[in-house]
């Protein structure tokens, strides 16, 4: 489960100071599928990036389970990030000098598991998103489709129990994001994960459990209320 | 929380990223390196052949492997004779020869040209046991036991009839057969032919000039004394104990290695080659260092975003600085043993088209010590280059480093 409670991140451009979250209060339960929507520059990324710990708040909570995790120090974030936590960003984000399987396996390598353990529970993975035939590829060889899928078999190797997901199909055409947007929904019903995808496309919400709104850097209440 | 997976990481990118990284770069990094190695190491492998072929040319013409002086106090060594004898019969003694010394002036009857020479008198067929002034005889022929009235000349005391061409005084323009007056210390005056000219390129050796023992004791009366012995034993490495050996059959003279005659001499010449050398290898090694940073640093850049993407996904900022440095081990490593290849070729091409030096032909030697040294600077500099950029790229903010 995570908590939210008065979170605020502030950016300093030059001298200038810009609230991106102006106290957001959020509670998000263990296996729901979240999307976060709000219209550009109203703090929805910046929202997913504070609780996926890619980036420290200015002030407010938050806890994962339980554990204050803003007072984490660097070290203790990536430890927690490697284990607990998966990404999926809008650009795919993968490493373009290793292959398919590698890409998919290196956080289940990080964690010092055996390399052919770290290397089945890819397959697996990406058996999982029908990649089972790409697993020598690099990246570049990949359609966006398919680049997106792999970053989402990234993000589900170490069984983590929360995935975010940054806008996975803000490249991708209708066909591929449906395809997206149904194996994470496949993903939550069979392993019970949390997931929390940014999204601006209106035809998604057919596949969350629930919306958090934002606007202005913070949660848009009353369009909440009406959903 | 477990996170054992640590600097194995480090080497499974790193080998990942030099397989599938840019071939060009990386093979002209390796060539920058090997060219470093090759700039710190070239200057000294000279000077090792300049310094090889002076020891050579101190043991060959001037001190032979040891050299036996007179004892403190004393101008010249009684009883030479008898001691050649006793050197002689002691073990790893190859040859002996007695040489007498004595100043004198000689001149070039054609043109009245004179130069103040110590001239020196041997027994040529000892001498030639000891020395190689036999093999390098340019015109005429070398001294034959008895001969009398007959000198042999270096090629820089016979000089050149022009003057232009001489390297330092000479009589301008000595040839075989040709006739000089030498003027003794006691006041004589002897009329010489020119038996033969010798060239060893050594520039102190060919400004010398020689007689037979016979001829000297006929003039200065010296009998059976000796200014100096040289001993030629095995090898120039055994001469230190040649020398302890010569001194424990109760030689009392001053018995020194050919090596501590010569150190006066060269010492302040190698001594200011080892000084361009060290500066040399100080500008090396800035050079490697800034080509070290520059590629790592270039490289590093160009991969912010996937150093952002690592992170993110939760592989330690020590690892992905881990991987970067086993890439620089890595060029490094290639660098220095392409390095090393391309010396030996050098080495071998100048061995068999020997650079010509004005003291003579230069044979390149490879210092291995200073080689060895120079990996390890190369490494360390390598270290501290490849580390600094790749600190400070993965010290940069996740979501700073993923905008690239």
């Amino acid at each position: 489960m995570i908590e939210v409670s008065d979170l605020k991140k502030i950016y300093l451009l030059g001298k200038v100071e810009v609230a991106a979250l102006r106290g957001v209060s959020v509670r998000i339960n263990r296996g729901e599928f979240v999307g976060i929507m709000g219209p550009s520059g109203s703090g929805k990324s910046t929202l997913l990036h504070q609780l996926g710990l890619l980036d420290t708040p200015s002030g407010g909570r938050i806890l994962i389970d339980g554990m204050d995790v803003s007072q984490l120090d660097d070290g203790e974030r990536t430890r927690f990030r490697l284990l607990h936590l998966g990404y999926v960003f809008q650009d795919y984000a993968l490493v373009s000098e290793l292959n398919v399987m590698e890409n998919v396996a290196i956080p289940a390598i990080m964690q010092g598991k055996p390399l052919h353990e770290c290397y089945a529970a890819a397959a697996g993975v990406l058996e999982k998103v029908g990649l089972e035939k790409r697993l020598g590829h690099l990246v570049y060889e990949l359609s966006g489709g398919e680049q997106q899928r792999v970053s989402i078999a990234r993000a589900l190797v170490n069984t983590p129990s929360i995935v975010f997901a940054d806008e996975p199909c803000a490249n991708l055409d209708t066909e591929n994001s449906r395809t997206i947007l149904e194996l994470f929904r496949a993903v939550n019903r069979e392993l019970k994960q949390t997931i929390v995808m940014v999204s601006h496309e209106p035809w998604h919400r057919e596949y969350f459990d629930r919306i958090i709104f934002i606007r202005d850097g913070v949660l848009d209440e009353e369009r909440m209320r009406q959903t | 929380m477990r996170n054992g997976g640590g600097y194995g990481v480090s080497l499974y990118l790193a080998v990942r990223a030099i397989r599938r990284g840019n071939r060009g770069t990386l093979a002209l990094t390796i060539l920058i390196i090997a060219l470093v190695v090759v700039l710190m190491n070239f200057l000294a492998m000279i000077i090792g052949g300049v310094v090889t072929l002076y020891n050579q040319q101190m043991v060959d013409f001037q001190y032979g492997h040891v050299t036996i002086e007179p004892e403190d106090r004393e101008t010249s060594i009684a009883n030479a004779g008898e001691l050649v004898r006793q050197l002689q019969r002691i073990p790893g003694v190859a040859g002996v020869t007695a040489h007498t010394s004595t100043g004198t002036t000689i001149t070039n009857t054609k043109n009245g040209k004179f130069q103040t020479k110590s001239l020196t008198a041997f027994d040529p067929v000892d001498e030639s046991k000891v020395t190689q002034y036999q093999l390098k005889i340019r015109e005429g022929d070398y001294l034959s036991k008895g001969d009398t009235g007959q000198i042999l000349i270096g090629s820089l005391l016979a000089g050149n009839e022009d003057e232009s061409q001489d390297k330092m005084p000479s009589l301008g323009g000595v040839k075989a057969g040709d006739r000089v007056e030498v003027t003794y210390s006691n006041g004589v005056v002897k009329s010489y032919r020119v038996k033969g000219i010798f060239e060893t390129d050594g520039v102190l050796i060919d400004s010398s000039a020689f007689i037979t023992r016979s001829e000297m004791d006929s003039v200065m009366h010296t009998g059976d004394t000796a200014t100096e012995i040289l001993v030629r034993g095995a090898s120039s490495d055994a001469a230190s104990a040649l020398k302890y050996t010569i001194m424990d059959n109760g030689i009392k003279e001053r018995v020194k290695t050919w090596n501590e005659k010569g150190k006066g001499i060269l010492g302040d010449a190698i001594a200011s080659f080892q000084l361009l050398n060290n500066i040399m290898t100080f500008v090396s090694l800035v050079v490697a260092s800034v080509v070290v940073f520059i590629v790592t640093y270039i490289n590093i850049i160009n991969r912010k975003k996937q150093i952002g993407i690592l992170k993110a996904i939760g592989i330690r900022r020590q690892v992905i600085v881990g991987s970067y440095l086993v890439q620089v081990l890595f060029l490094c490593t290639c660098g220095i043993v392409t390095g090393i290849l391309i010396l030996n070729l050098i080495s071998t091409g100048l061995s068999i088209n020997q650079l010509r030096f004005p003291m003579g032909y230069i044979t390149p030697v490879i210092d291995y010590s200073r080689l060895a040294l120079s990996i390890v600077l190369l490494y360390a500099v390598a270290i501290v280059s490849g580390y600094i950029p790749a600190r400070q790229v993965t010290s940069e903010e996740i979501l700073d480093a993923m905008r690239g």
